[in-house]
């Protein structure tokens, strides 16, 4: 049996479910306040027949093992407009929406994106924690359909799912917490491009000319909440949400990338160039960096410069991160092509840059002590007679995703702090053998692709 | 809403019929692959362990549930959080279910409060 805080009773029925069992348990609950630093004890005292009513009494609704899939939904109204209306008020009432419109997931539009793989319907692509309802690529279909996607957006969201699965990113943790965790999701490869993924201006968007990554990171969004059971306040008790209609689901510029430079998925994760693959990290958060100069400076002074204002915005005691300290990533820096270009044409290196930043963005022990940072490492398991002083803030440069993407102008850079993830996962976009009629049709529905 | 709509078993029975929409339930198969335990007769003779998220003031909670739970059922056997991982990674452990199976638990009280 569970001791638990009111607001937190959708998580542990959300986490026991994840387990294989009926969405149900034995719990006693008390209001926040007993949970709180020198509260009253006494609640408990007033409450322990709860407890041993827990332990002797409670009973399961659910006797025996069995597999329970959710019946469809029929909804009648006098025309096809009060249908539309009306389905999207139920699912609101039912917690499966987001509050913006969805498209009907009816069988003909299921269907149509399924035609995005060349997996069966009921491929298991695993179980969403930690409701831990199980994904199948029909399951990501009717998502990615009420979302407003279409058929060539499926083998990202297949992929990007896989990616979210990795046991090494626990999403179950950050499914549920407190914290304002989402996944950034970056794409590589001609599949980027092809569905019109953006790496340019406004790349988190929304943009019309580019709607895949907000199509795609709307149905992951889906997918959390309704498989995985993240209802805010519910199973999901993040405090502010973070950029959830959409996640953060965009390409690398790789055109834009500087000679030499490679991309992500090669130089972070050593996929093969131009190789379809997605990156998937958790973030909690996201800065806008002004990194030109004043123009008054050198080239050098203003690059320098801008390294030093970035590592600046890095240099935090970022409790949440803490847990992908080794593996994970302390953020992603998202850089445009002509900054990065200014850079290597004065010899900045990605490598170089990284080491750059994560020298300049260590932390002094004193601040980890005022911050109270230093409690947090401890209890990570660290010792504190071993840490280095300044402390840096992943254990090794190249932890650091930089990212070569955004619009073509010098100005701003981008960074997205990371997020209770233990580590950085990359997966193999798989495209089906249709793609390229796939492609010809999006050029018929939507017209030509937009010039870069 | 509640006669609005009703449930049916089958979606794949389109109609050209626009007064009627069919969709699909968005929330995917729930596999129940274990049933909850049957409860205590008594706690008389039991042992009854501890799990500690060790936090949410779980070091005050626990020994209280504990200590209550020992006057009204003098022979229970219980034991502590302290001697099981503790956090929430270290009681999500197989660790964890292995000391708590060696130990000969009757029942567990996990707490707290996240």
């Amino acid at each position: 049996m569970v001791v638990q805080r009111r607001e937190f009773t959708g998580v542990t029925k959300n986490a026991i479910a994840g387990f294989g069992f009926s969405p149900e348990v034995a719990m006693v609950i008390f209001p926040v306040g007993l949970f709180l630093v020198g509260s009253d004890l006494a609640p408990i005292q007033q409450n322990i027949d709860q407890f041993i009513q827990g332990l002797t009494r409670w009973e399961s609704t659910v006797k025996e093992v069995k597999s329970i899939d959710p019946p469809a939904v029929e909804i009648r109204g006098k025309d096809y407009e009060e249908n539309f209306v009306r389905m999207n008020q139920l699912f609101l009432a039912k917690r499966w929406g987001d509050g913006l419109p969805l498209l009907p997931p009816t069988e003909e539009r299921v269907k149509w994106i399924m035609r995005g793989t060349d997996l069966l319907p009921d491929t298991r692509i695993g179980k969403i924690l930690p409701q831990g309802r199980m994904a199948t690529v029909r399951t990501l279909a009717v998502a990615l359909g009420m979302a407003g996607g279409r058929p060539e957006y499926l083998p990202v969201l297949i992929a990007a799912v896989e990616a979210l699965l990795d046991p090494g990113l626990a999403h179950q943790s950050w499914q549920a917490t407190s914290s304002s965790v989402y996944p950034a999701v970056i794409v590589n490869g001609p599949v980027a491009k092809q569905i019109r993924l953006s790496s340019g201006f406004g790349l988190l968007g929304p943009d019309a000319r580019h709607p895949a990554g907000g199509l795609i990171g709307r149905a992951l969004r889906l997918l959390l909440q309704n498989v995985g059971g993240a209802v805010p306040g519910v199973g999901t008790m993040s405090q502010f949400g973070g950029m959830r209609y959409t996640n953060a689901v965009f390409a690398e510029d790789e055109e834009g990338l500087p000679p030499g430079w490679e991309p992500l998925s090669v130089e972070y994760f050593g996929a093969p160039r131009s190789a379809n693959s997605l990156a998937l990290y958790t973030v909690s958060s996201a800065t806008n960096i002004t990194r030109r100069g004043t123009g008054k400076e050198t080239p050098e002074e203003e690059a320098l410069g801008s390294l030093y204002r970035i590592a600046a915005y890095l240099e935090a005691p970022n409790v949440n991160g803490l847990k992908g300290y080794d593996e994970g990533a302390p953020g992603i820096l998202l850089l445009s092509s002509i900054a990065a270009r200014q850079l290597a044409n004065l010899g900045w290196t990605k490598e170089k840059i990284k080491e750059f930043l994560w020298e300049n963005s260590r932390i002094p022990f004193s601040k980890l002590k005022r911050t109270g940072m230093l409690n947090y490492i401890t209890e990570s398991g660290i010792d504190p007679q071993t840490l280095a002083d300044p402390w840096p803030i992943t254990r090794k440069a190249r932890n650091l995703m930089l990212v070569v993407t955004g619009g073509r102008h010098p100005t701003q850079a981008y960074w997205m702090q990371g997020a209770q993830g233990r580590k950085t996962v990359s997966v193999h976009i798989l495209l089906p053998a249709d793609w390229e009629h796939l492609l010809q049709q999006a050029n018929t529905d939507l017209g030509p692709p937009p010039p870069e | 809403m509640a006669n609005d709509f009703v449930q049916i078993s089958d979606p794949k029975a389109l109609t050209d019929d626009h007064s009627i929409l069919k969709v699909y339930d968005p929330t995917g198969a729930m596999e129940i692959t274990e049933v909850h335990a049957a409860r205590l007769d008594t706690l008389e003779g039991k042992v009854i362990c501890e799990l500690s998220n060790d936090t949410w003031q779980a070091h005050r909670v626990l020994p209280e549930v504990r200590r209550l739970l020992q006057e009204l059922f003098p022979t229970a056997k219980f034991i502590p959080y302290t001697e099981f991982p503790m956090g929430n990674e270290g009681i999500d452990s197989e660790k964890a279910a292995g000391l708590v199976a060696r130990a000969g638990a009757h029942a567990v009280i996990i707490g707290n409060a996240s």
